[in-house]
């Protein structure tokens, strides 16, 4: 019953540990989680940052191409023009065309008759609406311009409804210096023209894309954080430069998007992440769970750990008091049958002389019994503290035996049992401590008396073998289960409950006596004996001398 | 006694004039037919030669600033990328402390793995290229780029030769990667002396863009099946780095009395009015370039002459960055007699031109193969080949023979096979020889 409230008390301690360590294993967790996703956005606000600043290059590069193109046909002298023109085309890497045009009528270079080049054919038939008036530069009303451009071509009408609506310019009146972002054949081309005075023609110039791209290729930084890549992005959103180890593909995440302005419309500087969503914070968290379940086990193992110390010393307390209640219990039976017996003697009311000789017997039976309680109690406290020490002499084992028999041939006469001896012929020299091994024997035979009583016979037998001296009490009582056989020797131990309230003791002769033999260098073992009954063996474990 | 002083002194006089002019690029031209038709408006072929001197054989030679830019995209893995690498040291190590070397190698991204410097530390350089591993996708047009970059560290410098090699086996897969894209970007690299020669290798890659950077920007075009050849490939663009005599090239036609330019066949240039003009960005060494132009030559009287070609050529000797020019000019003759006509033909002239109207003709079976018409492609070039073999016998011209009968072989050749990759690749890299006049080396 009391091993029942003692379990659910435990159990209760352990919850009272379990579940505040794990209240602070989840409150971590969370935090960390918090702080992780904080992280993360320090981090993307950082790398926005950065995508921000590329983006600025990238728009401030391109501006400064477009203001010294702008200045470059500005200062081509009115009558060299066509020279002029020719010759920074064929020079300039990022000239791609040229163009001279009076609005209103056709366009005087290149020559829409002839063109010189392939590519000058090409550069008509790109800007053909521009150049026929089909797309009105002058700002109208915008329904006006949009219903014009929207009868010759639906396609590009969106492309410049986008382009309006997205250029910071809109007063598109031809005259003033101006870059149109012009789209054809789904790519981007940068148109600047100027006219110097109302009444000169227009002069223009077209950027090389792909060399500007080239060269735009460089603003992109190289060292890039880990897992990330930084990527131009064109209108339709293919990638034209990346930088960063990460291959950007379709299960790329994108991280952050730039655009970067009217400079490029619709271009943008998108930062490319490898880890799907959350990949980065999943590894995060596994790692943080690891080490907060580690705490956790290691609280509650700790814990554990000095429940089971507390619980150890609580049962030893208690054992410790049942040991001194059977002790008393113990002293007081002898006592009581002393006193009793001698009060009847001393008050001479027994005539019977035989009855005051079996009265006188019982008190020294009685003191006997007493005496070797108390040699036990004090033996056990001795080796407790370890202040036993032991006097090693030459000692006849065969005589020990002998004598321990005889001395107890009437309390085994008494509870019922017949000595059985087999001693062997020789004498036999161990050394050893000749009190101990007595003591040894006697709480051995105690031991038969107190669980064999009734069981006929003892049998003590005495064997020699490489080891040392073997001499095995045996008995035919009730034996010892197998999974008792070496707890019969813990200290207080007694085999059950039925057995120890119907038997006296203190629980102390077997481990006593395994104490004593250990000391000495050897040993008390038990062990089943065959036809029933239990076999304590004590092993001498010493060298014998000659005889 | 003063004869003989008389004669030597004339044979050092011719001494020293052919000597100064081995040193010089020499301008000619040259017609289809010396005496045309009179009385009909004619359309004449002109032929302007340039022969390259012989570069000084062990003299002094124009400093080259080379970048090679290899893919290491994933499909170079393996002998393509230990071959490219072992070519590229090679390239290294023919190169002397006055030139500068740098490498761009690229997969989805670029990366500048030696830097512009002086191609003397060969020991350095030689680590970090065999330290190339391949892997990725294939960022042609950003290694262009970052290779042109690192070109352009020593681009004011006049002395060098600036250059690029591409060595790529792929479909461009990250950046601008039609041809149209790739060819804008060699024809502005042009402008800044730089030329890009592209190697492709194994059959996957767009030859299209390739060739198109590389003809954009005067750079040579190469196509090898196998690797193992990378490093003989290597070798000779180097020999015709490594040689040229001119740059800067700048040949303008004029076409004067009324004579008109129609177009030029197989190289990009300008027509403007009566005027012609091409650039070429250099010259090797021993080498002879030539551009084909058709000219409109109105309507003339019999036995009247009268010139319809004024070539110029205007040029930097690369070793003295000094200008330089040299001319030529071309007059025809009118007459009624047939026979006379066709007697006055140029059989080189001729063969050359029809060489390049052949290219042309494979050009566009491919451009009908691509379109599925594979039929009227074959049929197309079975055509210009039987007008060839006509032609040939009109002007009983045998190298016209042969590139019929050639004609008509590659139009079976389409016929069985179809146009496979290596079929297109050959086609293509052929033309690129004839309109360059590239010298063979595969």
């Amino acid at each position: 019953m009391s091993g029942i409230l003692e379990r659910k008390a435990l159990i209760v301690y352990w919850l009272l540990l379990l579940i505040p360590t794990v209240a602070i294993g989840a409150a971590a967790l969370r935090l960390l989680t918090h702080e992780e996703e904080r992280l993360e956005q320090l981090q993307r606000a950082a790398i926005q940052e950065r995508a921000d600043v590329v983006a600025a290059d990238i728009a401030l590069a391109v501006d400064e191409v477009k203001a010294e193109f702008m200045a470059h046909l500005l200062a081509i002298p009115e009558e060299s023009l066509r020279d002029g023109l020719r010759m920074w085309q064929q020079t300039a890497p990022l000239v791609r065309n040229v163009f001279i045009w009076r609005p209103g009528e056709r366009v005087v270079l290149p020559n829409p008759d002839r063109p010189a080049t392939a590519e000058e054919g090409r550069f008509l038939r790109r800007y053909e609406l521009l150049f026929s008036g089909a797309v009105s530069l002058v700002p109208a009303t915008p329904d006006t311009g949009l219903d014009e451009a929207s009868s010759s071509n639906a396609y590009l009408t969106n492309r410049i409804q986008l382009q309006r609506s997205t250029a910071p310019i809109i007063d598109r009146t031809l005259g003033d210096r101006d870059w149109l972002t012009w789209y054809s054949d789904n790519s981007l081309f940068l148109l600047g023209w100027t006219r110097p005075a109302p009444d000169a023609p227009v002069r223009g110039v077209e950027i090389e894309s792909m060399a500007l791209l080239s060269h735009l290729i460089s603003v992109l930084p190289t060292g890039v954080p880990e897992n990330t890549a930084f990527a131009l992005l064109d209108g339709s959103g293919n990638v034209l430069h990346q930088t960063g180890a990460i291959s950007v593909d379709d299960t790329s995440r994108q991280l952050v998007r730039t655009p970067i302005g009217p400079a490029l419309p619709h271009w943008e500087i998108v930062v490319y992440t490898s880890n799907g969503p959350g990949g980065n914070r999943s590894a995060f968290l596994v790692v943080a769970g690891l080490l907060v379940g580690a705490s956790v086990f290691v609280i509650l193992a700790a814990g554990t750990l000095l429940l089971r110390e507390a619980h150890r010393g609580q049962v030893e307390a208690m054992q410790k008091t049942s040991f001194v209640s059977n002790v008393s219990h113990e002293l007081k039976t002898p006592l009581t049958s002393i006193r009793m017996y001698a009060e009847l003697l001393g008050e001479d009311r027994v005539s019977d002389a035989g009855k005051r000789r079996r009265y006188l017997r019982t008190i020294v039976d009685e003191s006997q019994r007493l005496s070797r309680l108390i040699g036990n109690v004090l033996d056990f406290s001795r080796l407790e503290q370890g202040r036993k020490s032991y006097e090693m002499t030459d000692v006849d084992v065969v005589d020990v035996v002998e004598r321990v028999l005889e001395n107890q041939a009437v309390r085994l006469h008494e509870a019922g049992m017949r000595v059985e001896k087999d001693l062997g012929e020789e004498r036999l020299i161990a050394r050893t401590d000749r009190d101990a091994l007595e003591q040894v024997l006697v709480n051995l035979v105690d031991n038969s008396v107190k669980y064999a009583a009734g069981g006929e016979e003892l049998r003590v037998e005495l064997a020699v073998d490489e080891h040392g001296v073997r001499i095995a009490v045996m008995d035919r009582g009730p034996g010892v289960a197998a999974g008792q056989r070496e707890k019969v020797f813990d200290t207080f131990h007694r085999t059950d409950d039925s057995l120890t309230s119907r038997l006296p003791g203190t629980g102390l002769g077997l481990t006593i006596a395994r104490r004593l033999m250990r000391g000495m260098g050897g040993d008390v073992v038990c062990g089943p004996r065959k036809g029933g009954g239990a076999v304590f063996e004590v092993t001498l474990n010493m060298s014998r001398t000659e005889s | 006694m003063r004869t003989f002083v008389r004669t030597v002194i004339c044979v050092l006089t011719m001494l020293v004039t052919v000597g100064a002019q081995a040193k010089d690029v020499i301008c000619r031209v040259e017609l289809e037919r010396e005496i045309l038709p009179a009385g009909k408006e004619q359309t004449a072929i002109i032929k302007v030669l340039l022969d390259a001197p012989e570069a000084p054989k062990d003299g002094e030679r124009p400093p080259v600033n080379l970048a090679i830019v290899l893919d290491r995209s994933g499909s170079m893995s393996g002998a393509k990328i230990e071959k490219a690498k072992e070519a590229a040291i090679a390239a290294l190590r023919r190169l002397g402390s006055r030139d500068l070397f740098s490498l761009v190698m690229y997969d989805h991204r670029v990366e500048t793995i030696v830097p512009v410097q002086s191609a003397a530390n060969t020991e350095w350089i030689e680590g970090r290229i065999r330290s190339i591993q391949p892997g990725g996708n294939t960022a042609l047009f950003g290694g262009v780029s970052q290779g042109a970059a690192e070109v352009r560290k020593h681009i004011e410098d006049e002395k060098y030769t600036h250059r690029i090699i591409l060595l790529s086996d792929g479909l461009a897969n990250v950046g601008p990667s039609s041809p149209a894209d790739l060819a804008r970007l060699g024809a502005a690299l042009i402008k800044e002396g730089i030329s890009v020669s592209t190697v492709g290798v194994g059959t996957d890659y767009n030859e299209d863009l390739m060739t198109q950077l590389s003809q954009r920007s005067d750079g040579n075009s190469y196509f090898v099946e196998s690797s193992k050849d990378l490093p003989k490939i290597f070798a000779a663009e180097l020999g015709d780095v490594l040689s040229v005599v001119a740059r800067k090239v700048i040949i303008e036609i004029e076409c004067p009395n009324g004579a008109r330019p129609i177009r030029i066949i197989g190289r990009d240039g300008r027509i403007e009015d009566n005027k012609v003009s091409l650039y070429l960005n250099q010259l090797y060494g021993g080498q002879e370039k030539f551009a084909l132009v058709e000219v409109s030559v109105p309507a003339t009287e019999a036995e009247t002459s009268r010139e319809i070609a004024v070539a110029r050529c205007s040029y930097e000797d690369a070793l003295t960055q000094k200008d330089a020019s040299s001319s030529g000019r071309a007059s025809v003759r009118f007459s009624q007699d047939e026979k006379e006509v066709i007697e006055s033909v140029n059989k080189d002239v001729q063969a050359d031109y029809n060489c390049n109207q052949m290219a042309i003709v494979r050009d566009e079976a491919i451009a009908l193969a691509d379109k599925g018409e594979k039929e009227a492609a074959v049929q197309l070039m079975l055509k210009n080949s039987a007008d060839l073999r006509q032609l040939s016998q009109d002007y009983n011209n045998g190298s016209l023979a042969a590139q019929s009968e050639e004609l008509r072989r590659d139009a079976e050749e389409l016929q069985q096979r179809g146009m496979d990759k290596s079929l297109r690749k050959d086609y293509r890299a052929r033309n690129y020889q004839i309109y360059n006049q590239q010298q063979v080396e595969q």
